[in-house]
């Protein structure tokens, strides 16, 4: 039986590989719900009428999750740009060198972008005027749009060492439009059906129906522009490419794929219908967006693992592999992984409200608001 | 590294400028958020106990501060000086991470509980118990200060990295030896910024009467007290540096002595303020006078980077990396085939020279110099040269580690030191379409004469006194 991907390698590098790729999902998950959340938001600054004592209950979540969320997804971000540097570091440096200038926008726009956020969340300056809503949002959403953009640029300039050259001589990276587009509509698709996951589940269980069914097509639009864009993808990429991802090594990521659209799918058609969506339909849907996340996150290192030399990187991984820490790590991580759940049970936890349990600032904001 | 990596023009600025401006900043913020951690702990305290009857209101403003500022410009500056270290030194980033990535991951579960912890407060500390909160500070207060601990080993290794260039072990480069008196100054420093914020911070409460807010500032300035150790810990800091990087700090280079000097003096004015007059006469300060002792406290923190950074010259990680990527064991192989040899990146499509040789100069400038040089902008070698005659050029490039012993040896043959000197030469006359330089006939023997006589190896900076020592931070 043929291994999958990237249990043929060595102990090493499927060890760096795995770690990047299991935190390149987490910070796609908080990234996702970013992305999505802001362009939900500028979408329906155009349909909707500002009405500061009754927002909708998705538009309220957004608006107070998402500066959070942001700083999730940065937070997340770290550790793959760290495993990335440790897997592939003449492709990533080349790569980020060739893009050049575009970096040192992407900090400033970022930092734009989360006081946006801030200023989002801020009803009264978010709401009053509709202009200024949808320009901020417009904005907010086109900074993320521009630094996806700069990392899809770095992960497709690292995978084609021939074009390195000519790349710095004539000053600019040639990535082909049909190449990237879908590769960003990929991105985007599935960021909305990400988006759509996580928000059912912040929504109060008494939310209106209708709110509901909205978010099952908001879901389900996602999904098929997450699917028509996979497969335009494939359509104008490489051979290679191609071949990789439909290889046997890759198939159980096919598989999670399929199965994570399919959860979703069967969880936003019952949810719809039914105008509630209970716990375990929740989960269904959660347990497909995880699937999605993790199974592209491997695709993509497996396209990537196609397209370079992957035989002279193995003998870089096993010198970085001498390097000691990897027990200490795991010590520190489960710790402070212990930790972190620690405080979040401290905030769950009823013995902890003893100033004002009973008052209303238990109760979320946004029903206070809408009563 | 075995690998050359392409590098970007910058036009009249060099790359390391970004890295300082953007590095000092995150520093400054992240050295913040550190000490705000310790001072929002003794201020829950103070509520907890009832000893101070504003200290919630004011840990409810302040911790709005720390999330605001910190949270959002720290960690994105933080990111930010990954992306710039890449564009101006992607090999020392490359050796940093490969010799210490574990740690890096380390780090990043701490940054990640400090996030957790922090924004558990900040959304439900008004409805937790103070118990509750108190815990959620300590937590985040120590998540904060480990963070800054591991960073510290690793930036410290880089000037100081001890017996690890022996053993290679990573307690060996962790604990290196300015490992403590960085982490202790840097803890010291962050509970200054903390405590001169609140300052800030309680001039712009706008519910609390005079008295209270005097009452208030003398709290916060109990943070300040640690200031006392800073002279200590600073000259324990300079003890254990290596004795080259010491003499350019204490005389061996102007612009090193000014910063030193700024760092020094601005820590001398906030500590002097402080502790005889917010600690021992217990005053009062307004906003204007708590803005001025920030603006202080930035120029003393961006003194004391630049002092850091510059003070490994001419390494980027002593003994390991030079300041223009090239590793000190490649020196004497490139001497031999050269630094074009296995740079595979062409002069841009845009750029024209007058010669073949003129356009080797600009690669050898491109691969050797451009990193902290430029032609014409931030230390540019045209006025850094301008007062040298044609055979001086040679001879200094040449010599160039004894010449000024903060730079590295030249890096490649007689042939491309010739054709850098052309470029020079070329620039200086304001690139003319053609070119001719007489140059003299024995000029690559002489050359290839002084390579030799300055040999492979960093400068002496003490040629006549103390021998240099091949350490990694014992003086």
């Amino acid at each position: 039986m043929t291994e999958p991907f990237p249990f043929y390698l060595p102990e090493q590098t499927q060890l760096y590989l795995i770690l990047y790729v299991v935190t390149f999902a987490l910070h796609q998950f908080f990234m996702h719900y970013t992305v999505a959340g802001s362009l939900y938001l500028f979408c329906t600054s155009w349909t909707s009428k500002p009405d500061e004592s009754n927002p909708l209950p998705i538009t309220f979540a957004l608006r107070d999750w998402l500066p959070f969320q942001l700083s999730a997804a940065i937070t997340a971000g770290v550790a793959p740009l760290l495993f990335v540097q440790v897997l592939y570091p003449q492709h990533f440096y080349t790569a980020h060198l060739l893009l050049r200038g575009r970096w040192f926008f992407v900090v400033p726009v970022l930092i734009l972008a989360f006081y946006g956020l801030y200023l989002g969340k801020s009803q009264r300056l978010a709401l009053g005027n509709p202009g200024f809503s949808r320009l901020l949002w417009g904005l907010i959403s086109a900074g993320f749009l521009f630094v996806g953009f700069c990392w899809t640029s770095n992960y497709m300039v690292s995978i084609i060492p021939a074009k390195w050259t000519s790349t710095y001589q004539l000053g600019s990276a040639s990535l082909g439009l049909p190449f990237v587009t879908s590769r960003m509509a990929i991105w985007l698709g599935a960021s909305f059906a990400t988006l759509a996951g996580v928000i059912s589940w912040q929504l109060p269980s008494e939310t209106d129906p209708s709110v509901r069914r909205h978010l099952g097509c908001v879901a389900m639009l996602g999904i098929a522009l997450f699917m028509g864009a996979c497969g335009a993808h494939l359509a104008v990429s490489s051979e290679g490419v191609r071949e990789a991802v439909l290889n046997s090594r890759a198939a159980v990521y096919l598989i999670a794929v399929s199965a994570g659209v399919a959860c979703q799918l069967i969880g936003w058609l019952l949810t719809m219908r039914a105008g509630v969506s209970g716990q375990s339909t929740r989960f269904l849907i959660l347990t497909g967006v995880v699937l999605v996340i993790v199974g592209m996150s491997a695709l993509r290192e497996v396209t990537r693992w196609s397209q370079i030399k992957s035989a002279a990187l193995l003998a870089l991984h096993a010198e970085s592999a001498d390097i000691e820490g990897v027990a200490l790590f795991a010590l520190a991580a489960t710790f402070n992984l212990g930790l972190m759940f620690f405080c979040v049970w401290i905030c769950r936890s009823p013995t902890s409200q003893s100033r004002d349990s009973t008052s209303e600032r238990s109760e979320p904001k946004w029903t206070r608001e809408k009563r | 590294m075995n690998y050359v990596l392409p590098v970007n023009d910058f036009g009249p600025l060099i790359p390391g400028l970004a890295m300082g401006g953007i590095a000092i900043l995150h520093v400054f913020l992240a050295q913040f958020a550190v000490g705000g951690g310790f001072l929002l702990v003794y201020f829950q305290w103070l509520a907890m106990t009832e000893r101070e009857m504003h200290a919630r209101e004011f840990v409810h403003g302040y911790f709005k501060v720390l999330v605001m500022v910190s949270f959002i410009m720290g960690a994105l500056t933080g990111v930010g000086i990954w992306f710039t270290a890449i564009q101006v030194s992607a090999a020392t980033i490359g050796a940093m991470v490969r010799n210490f990535h574990w740690l890096w991951a380390i780090e990043w579960t701490f940054f990640c509980l400090e996030i957790v912890s922090g924004y558990c407060f900040y959304r439900y500390h008004q409805r937790l118990s103070d118990r509750s909160n108190l815990v959620l500070l300590v937590i985040y207060s120590f998540a904060a200060w480990m963070s800054l601990l591991v960073i510290n080993g690793i930036l410290s290794w880089q000037l100081t990295p001890g017996t690890w260039l022996v053993t290679g072990r990573l307690a060996d480069g962790f604990f290196n030896p300015s490992f403590w008196p960085s982490v202790l100054f840097r803890t010291v420093v962050s509970a200054t910024l903390a405590a001169l914020v609140a300052c800030l911070v309680i001039n712009l409460m706008p519910r609390i009467v005079f008295e209270d807010r005097r009452r208030l500032i003398n709290r916060a300035a109990h943070l300040l007290v640690p200031m006392v150790a800073m002279p200590i810990l600073g000259v324990w800091f300079v003890s254990v540096m290596p004795a080259d990087s010491r003499s350019w700090i204490l005389g061996g280079s102007a612009a090193m002595m000014l910063f030193l000097a700024i760092s020094v003096g601005a820590s001398l004015l906030i500590g002097v303020y402080a502790l005889a007059g917010l600690v021992w006469r217990k005053r009062y300060i307004n906003g204007a006078t708590a803005s001025l002792l920030l603006a202080l406290a930035f120029g003393a923190t961006a003194g004391g980077e630049f002092v850091r950074e510059g003070s490994r010259k001419p390494f980027t990680i002593r003994q390991v990396l030079y300041s223009n990527s090239i590793r000190p064991e490649d020196v004497s192989r490139m001497r031999e085939v050269g630094c074009l040899a296995d740079d595979p990146y062409p002069v841009k499509a845009t750029q024209s020279f007058a010669t073949p040789q003129v356009e080797i100069g600009f690669r050898v400038f491109r691969r050797q110099c451009s990193v902290c040089h430029t032609m014409h902008g931030t230390n540019s070698l045209q006025h850094l040269t301008g007062s040298w005659d044609h055979d001086q050029l040679r001879i200094n490039i040449a010599k160039l580690q004894h010449t000024k012993p903060f730079m590295p040896p030249f890096a490649g043959t007689a042939h491309e030191l010739e054709a850098l000197v052309q470029y020079i030469l070329w620039h200086s006359a304001g690139q003319p379409g053609e070119w001719t330089l007489d140059s003299p006939v024995d000029s690559i023997q002489r050359i290839q004469s002084w390579l030799d006589e300055a040999g492979t190896d960093p400068g002496v900076f003490d040629r006549n006194g103390t021998p240099y020592e091949a350490t990694g931070g014992q003086s």
